[in-house]
């Protein structure tokens, strides 16, 4: 084949090939020897408490739901959109599902704040969580695909609307009965020594891989966040294609729903007030391009795991807890710092 | 320049409110031929193109492919019919590679169940990407590189290759070597020779006159929305055309 | 470009190594304590963490004092499991939620801690040593007193405070509810509901001013109602006229209270509580059995008393 000649305007070939595929598998590789590094320090410095099998677990448990949540949002920044709502829209979902499965399910679990609610009304629940994060997600899309509003302003909006339909439905009050399996078995239980939280954001994350890499739907994704008019003119259904990757978004973040309710085993109105900024901060740690177009699920992976990690360790190390704050923000910026970096360089070669 | 034109217009005529942007304008581009359409600022040149390609609809005026006449309601019919477009600015997306680029909207599918699912055959996508590069004597580093890292004028070739493999008739190119220095520009006319010795006819818009002279094989000038004349390049020169261009006329007959 | 990447990566883990080395010292095998806060950056909050600080230190015990970025479960878990998993002697929580924090706090029991609550509490005190706390309906009914003895036993009465569900907040406006009923001569207009909105609670007072030109008196269960709702009696021009009791201390409060804008303070005491969770904490090491309830005090900061204002203002300003 003819593409590897010495032509003039082909020189640089030698400066890729080894980073150019680590770099891709990767996202960015730097960010993942960052991720070693720390894990490597906090290991060392505490062996017993950081290097627990105890401790690798939670923390593996403590990433795993907002891994869902950034999975989401991984294909909504790489089409170039962003959703601020993932979180208001998890708690919405976690409420819409657990007053259903509280409504079907009347007697008392056997411990403190739990329903003895059947499989089957967990799995009714799991849909009603999936089916309403979906549907924020398609109101989501409709608004910035067919309205034409900014992404920014309709989740920041929906990001509102969520929260208060959430807090509208159970007066400001979490909704503390949830099925006792789905606590017992999803929130803390395992499958030969894993997990099952961890189980199921690692399918998910799985899953989401292989769509975006190796799927029509991926390489759609990649191309309408690339230059949307282009894709347009190339005959790709752009509008269609932005609602299905905001649903996608909407329909993981009912998902995260139902992980959190299970893990907390209550709704939490009050919380995931963060995660928007947090999955956000966590894409674009793993590479992911705010510009669209770039970006990779392993990046996300251990995008989500830097400020998990770095919580951890400053609370075993005993470091006050103002300087997690600051360094998450500092690795955030260097992250940035670093894709702008890279791009200018693509753009000069 | 003789038999049934491949793509005829007769009559065009397209008005935004009160300006008349084309007033009767007749057009043809004969099968394998370079064609340049040329014409002053405001002639009508990349009106009549989007009438052609789909983009816009006349106002009145018929269009005929082949002879028979056909209703180019928009890119996607043009590009069934075998006629694609590429525009001045580049309707790649930069962060994909030249063969993902070539496939954008028409990816190859594994057979199978995998296809079913949605699954795309990145090697056979690369491999028949790498074969047309080679065809038509694109040269470039590796089909897997984000295009945003080729020259400007791999770029446009990507475009290129990317029309010809999918316009088996006719390809409009709009100014595609506006924005290159001379090396590339010249890889990119010759690119545009091979794609029209593949059996496609090409319709170039340009405002550069010995380019014009050098690659067309026919020329058609508008001017004021009509089109004034219709002559070979062979044997014509830069003030004959320019004379056509401003004038509407070839009065002057070349000083010999 | 890799060369670089580790170059910056080194430099963030070498300052990494540094600020850890500076920040702690050794363990002493059975002296280490964890205080888990309920969110960062709270004034009340680290007047809790000083005055542990200060009562670890003369016990002779290794405090570590950790906090989550927002008072929500979701954010405070993380920190609970980084806690368990450095396995201190002893653990204080400030649980943010009743119900999600049950498990991690087990957890934490399970693998040795003893563990105490402070300022509020969960549902399951099975695992818990003893729960510090304030009687929080008691603080509601001296608000009522003082109330009436502010309005000279007659008047409307409104009340603003968070949307039920706060088990702390709900306990103050039951004894203010309750102990109102006993003074004939008040007149209760009912509660109106704030989460944490300075700006909601200083719309509610204005709109009920319009409501009711002869409201006397404005008790407010926490401070952000407070800081609004003395804006909206600004606002409607009538500081002073309007008599205003607020729960807690914060800085703000002191402020207003001083200039008369807030009659009375109900103050908690946060550096006692911070105090009595190492003293709690110091006898269940010792092998000390504990109450399964710990209060501390109320106090209740009339006109005039600046001195005792400053002297319980929420202040997180010890040595760190």
């Amino acid at each position: 084949m003819s593409m590897t000649t010495s032509d003039p305007d082909t020189d640089h070939s030698d400066r890729h090939t080894l980073g150019e595929i680590l770099g891709r598998a990767l996202g960015g590789g730097w960010i993942f020897i960052l991720l070693i590094v720390l894990i490597a320090i906090f290991a060392a410095m505490r062996p017993t408490q950081f290097a627990s099998s105890y401790n690798l677990s939670t923390l593996a448990i403590n990433a795993a739901i907002l891994l869902v949540l950034a999975i989401g949002q991984t294909f909504v920044i790489i089409t170039a959109g962003i959703d601020l709502a993932v979180g208001s829209v998890l708690v919405f979902s976690s409420v819409a599902a657990a007053s259903t499965m509280l409504a079907l399910s009347g007697s008392a679990g056997s411990s403190y704040g739990t329903t003895d609610a059947s499989w089957g009304v967990i799995a009714i629940g799991t849909l009603v969580g999936v089916g309403t994060g979906a549907a924020w997600g398609l109101l989501n899309g409709l608004l910035v695909a067919f309205a034409r509003i900014p992404a920014l302003i309709v989740t920041l909006g929906t990001f509102g609307m969520s929260l208060g339909f959430a807090q509208i439905v159970t007066g400001g009050q979490d909704v503390r009965a949830v099925p006792e399996r789905l606590v017992d078995v999803i929130g803390s239980g395992s499958v030969a020594g894993v997990p099952s939280l961890v189980l199921i954001a690692v399918a998910v994350a799985i899953v989401a891989g292989i769509a975006l890499h190796l799927t029509r739907f991926g390489m759609r994704t990649f191309a309408i966040g690339s230059n949307a008019e282009g894709a347009r003119r190339a005959g790709i259904a752009v509008r269609k294609q932005t609602l299905k990757v905001y649903m996608l978004a909407g329909a993981l973040s009912g998902l995260a729903g139902i992980m959190s309710i299970a893990r907390f085993a209550t709704t939490t109105i009050g919380g995931h007030a963060g995660d928007n900024l947090a999955t956000i901060s966590a894409v674009v740690l793993g590479g992911t391009s705010l510009f669209g177009g770039v970006g990779t699920i392993v990046g996300t992976v251990i995008g989500v795991f830097i400020p998990v990690v770095l919580l951890n360790g400053f609370v075993i190390l005993g470091i006050p807890p103002f300087w997690q704050t600051v360094t998450m923000g500092a690795v955030l910026i260097l992250a940035v710092w670093i894709d702008q970096l890279k791009r200018r360089a693509r753009e000069r070669g | 320049m003789s038999g049934t034109p491949l793509l005829e217009a007769r009559g065009i005529v397209r008005r935004f409110g009160h300006v008349q942007a084309l007033g009767g304008a007749d057009f043809s581009v004969y099968p394998g031929e370079i064609c340049a359409l040329i014409g002053d600022n405001g002639a009508g040149k990349s009106t009549l193109v989007r009438i052609l390609s789909g983009a816009d609809r006349p106002d009145a005026g018929e269009i005929l492919l082949e002879g028979k006449p056909v209703d180019l309601a928009s890119p996607g019919t043009a590009q069934q019919m075998g006629i694609a477009t590429v525009y001045q600015d580049l309707a790649l997306a930069p962060d994909l590679s030249p063969a993902d680029n070539l496939y954008l909207g028409r990816e190859l599918l594994r057979p199978g169940f995998l296809g079913s699912l949605g699954f795309v055959d990145r090697r056979r996508m690369r491999r028949n990407a790498t074969e047309q590069f080679s065809r038509l004597g694109v040269k470039l580093r590796s089909p897997r590189v984000a295009v945003a890292t080729l020259s400007g004028g791999q770029r446009q070739s990507v475009a290129i290759t990317r029309a010809a493999m999918w316009a088996d008739k006719l390809i409009f190119m709009d100014e595609p070597t506006a924005a290159l220095g001379v090396i590339q520009t010249e890889r990119v006319l010759n690119l545009i020779k091979q794609v029209r010795d593949q059996g496609i006819a090409v319709v170039l818009i340009s405002h550069n006159m010995p380019q014009v002279l050098e690659v067309a094989d026919r020329v058609e000038v508008l001017r004021l929305g009509q089109r004034v004349a219709q002559l070979p390049t062979l044997g014509s020169s830069v003030e004959q055309l320019v004379a056509a261009m401003t004038s509407g006329t070839l009065a002057k007959e070349p000083a010999s | 470009m890799f060369a670089r990447a580790w170059t910056k990566t080194w430099i963030a883990g070498a300052s990494l190594v540094a600020l850890a080395a500076a920040s702690t010292g050794a363990q002493a095998a059975g002296k280490d304590v964890s205080l888990v806060l309920g969110v960062k950056g709270s004034p009340f909050y680290d007047a809790l963490a000083c005055g542990a600080k200060d009562e670890a230190k003369k016990l002779g015990l290794d405090l570590t004092v950790s906090a989550p970025d927002q008072f929500a479960a979701d954010s405070q878990i993380p920190v609970i499991d980084a806690v368990t998993a450095r396995g201190p002697a002893a653990a204080v929580v400030v649980p943010t939620d009743t119900q999600a924090l049950i498990r991690p706090m087990a957890q934490l029991a399970k693998r040795g801690a003893k563990v105490l609550t402070v300022d509020q509490t969960i549902a399951d005190t099975s695992f818990i040593q003893t729960q510090i706390v304030t009687d929080n309906e008691q603080g509601g009914r001296l608000a009522a007193d003082a109330m009436n003895e502010l309005l000279g036993g007659k008047g409307s009465v409104m009340m603003i405070t968070q949307p039920p569900g706060s088990a702390g907040q709900d306990a103050r406006a039951k004894g203010f509810e309750e102990e109102l009923k006993k003074y004939s001569g008040i007149t209760y207009l009912g509660p109106q509901y704030q989460s944490d909105d300075p700006q909601k609670a200083a719309e509610i007072v204005t709109s009920a001013l319009s409501a009711h030109p002869d409201l006397a008196g404005v008790f407010s269960t926490n401070d952000q109602g407070a800081i609004g709702g003395i804006t909206g009696l600004k606002q409607a021009a009538a500081t002073g006229k309007v008599k205003f009791v607020a729960y807690d201390s914060a800085t703000a409060e002191v402020a207003a209270f001083k200039n008369g804008a807030i009659s009375v303070l109900i103050a908690q005491n946060p550096k006692q509580e911070g105090e009595v969770a190492m003293q709690s904490v110091k006898r269940v090491l010792d092998g000390g059995k504990l109450e399964k309830t710990t209060l501390t005090e109320i106090a209740v900061i009339k006109p005039g008393e600046n001195a005792k204002a400053d002297q319980y203002e929420y202040k997180g300003n010890c040595a760190q």
